[in-house]
């Protein structure tokens, strides 16, 4: 029974104009194992094309909504699949599939519920992260823990995994990236257990260059504040 | 009457006329404007009363009274008005969301698929189309023939 595990363990990729990437991004996942969920969020390059070449499944927002909206719609779908574990990747390469093994432990020990992936858990992986970038993401999880009470090491990885059970409990209401702020904060509310793990990004000029300005930072916890007034 | 007066009752006047004219509006709108209305139309036509307000609330000048309500209410409008659009978005999100979930590319179709819209009726709908089909075929064959017909006595004449 090669894979079948594998089968109910659903990675959901959202992909916004990563129509040069998206097959490189998807194809070990999919030897692997496992299935994938891709969630074209309205590119505009082609990327719907790219998916039709791959054997995954491929949802297609009419319209760009973000990577937290994407997000939601992959999970609710895999859920209906029957999906016993979710897990989020992103389609621009910086994730290792490796890391997913990684990120799964504590969930198939019964551990946690929720898994974060953290690139400063170890050594050699904090090192590769750019001076700036570091700056950043330390300052957004300082930003993190006075919105939502809990302290990361890291503060906006997109690779996580969940349990279908905190799955079904969490609902991003953000649709850009403040889902990342918005993950933890309902990890508390729904009082789920969670983990950090170890895994290493890459940094390639590719995903650097898609990657999150200092300016981006700002609009975070604008949108952020906003949800909490206008909840 | 003096000309500024003039003008902005006019002004208020048309306002009102292209807000219930152009604009479906909900009942609580209508009586929100309409006070409104009236109230700025008191106060052009009687100024000294927004004089009295202001040194009722210890204010210097009516002006300035005015100004600060006016503030707080454009303020409130600012908020109200974002409220609203994020639950339009919100409502936007849910919308692109149930058509990504109603037209699914599944794994095994590679290439051109066929949207996974409710495969049960897929059947009845072909049928439909080839119905359809059928019934067109029939139609261009009656349509040649009667242009056929119709072409028969030139012919007959050439």
């Amino acid at each position: 029974m090669r894979g079948a595990p594998e089968q109910n363990r659903f990675v959901v990729v959202p992909a916004y104009n990563e129509a040069s990437v998206i097959g490189s991004t998807v194809r070990p996942l999919i030897e692997a194992g496992y299935s994938v969920v891709v969630v074209d969020d309205g590119s505009s390059d082609g990327t719907w094309d790219a998916i039709q070449q791959l054997p995954v499944f491929g949802l297609r927002h009419p319209i760009n909504l973000g990577q937290g909206a994407a997000l939601q719609t992959g999970m609710t779908f895999a859920l209906r699949q029957g999906a016993d574990y979710v897990v989020h990747f992103d389609a621009d390469g910086q994730h290792r599939p490796v890391d997913i093994d990684e990120v799964m432990q504590p969930l198939l020990e019964g551990a946690a519920d929720v898994a974060l992936g953290s690139r400063f858990l170890n050594a050699a992986s904090a090192a590769a992260v750019p001076f700036r970038r570091r700056v950043f993401l330390r300052g957004a999880t300082y930003v993190n823990f006075v919105l939502t009470g809990m302290l990361l090491s890291d503060a906006h990885n997109g690779l996580r995994a969940l349990t279908r059970d905190a799955a079904k409990r969490i609902q991003f209401r953000e649709t850009g990236y403040a889902h990342a702020s918005e993950i933890l904060h309902q990890i508390r509310s729904h009082r789920l257990s969670y983990a950090e793990r170890p895994i290493t990004v890459l940094y390639s000029d590719y995903s650097v260059a898609k990657g999150q300005s200092l300016w981006n930072g700002f609009n975070i916890v604008f949108e952020l504040l906003m949800t909490k007034l206008f909840q | 009457m003096k000309n500024i007066q003039i003008l902005l009752l006019t002004m208020l006047v048309v306002g009102t006329v292209l807000f219930f004219t152009r604009n479906r509006t909900r009942l609580i709108d209508r009586i929100f404007v309409l006070t409104f209305v009236l109230a700025g139309a008191v106060l052009v036509s009687f100024p000294e009363l927004s004089d009295q307000l202001a040194s009722l609330l210890s204010v210097g000048r009516g002006v300035d009274a005015v100004m600060y309500f006016m503030l707080v209410f454009l303020s409130y409008t600012c908020l109200q008005l974002y409220a609203k659009i994020r639950s339009q978005d919100a409502r936007i999100v849910d919308l692109a969301r149930f058509i990504a979930l109603n037209s699914v590319k599944l794994p095994e179709s590679m290439e051109d698929s066929m949207p996974d819209v409710l495969p049960d009726v897929l059947p009845s709908v072909l049928r439909i189309v080839d119905a359809r089909k059928e019934l067109e075929s029939e139609w261009i064959a009656a349509a040649e023939a009667e242009a056929e017909s119709e072409t028969q006595p030139f012919a007959k004449a050439g």
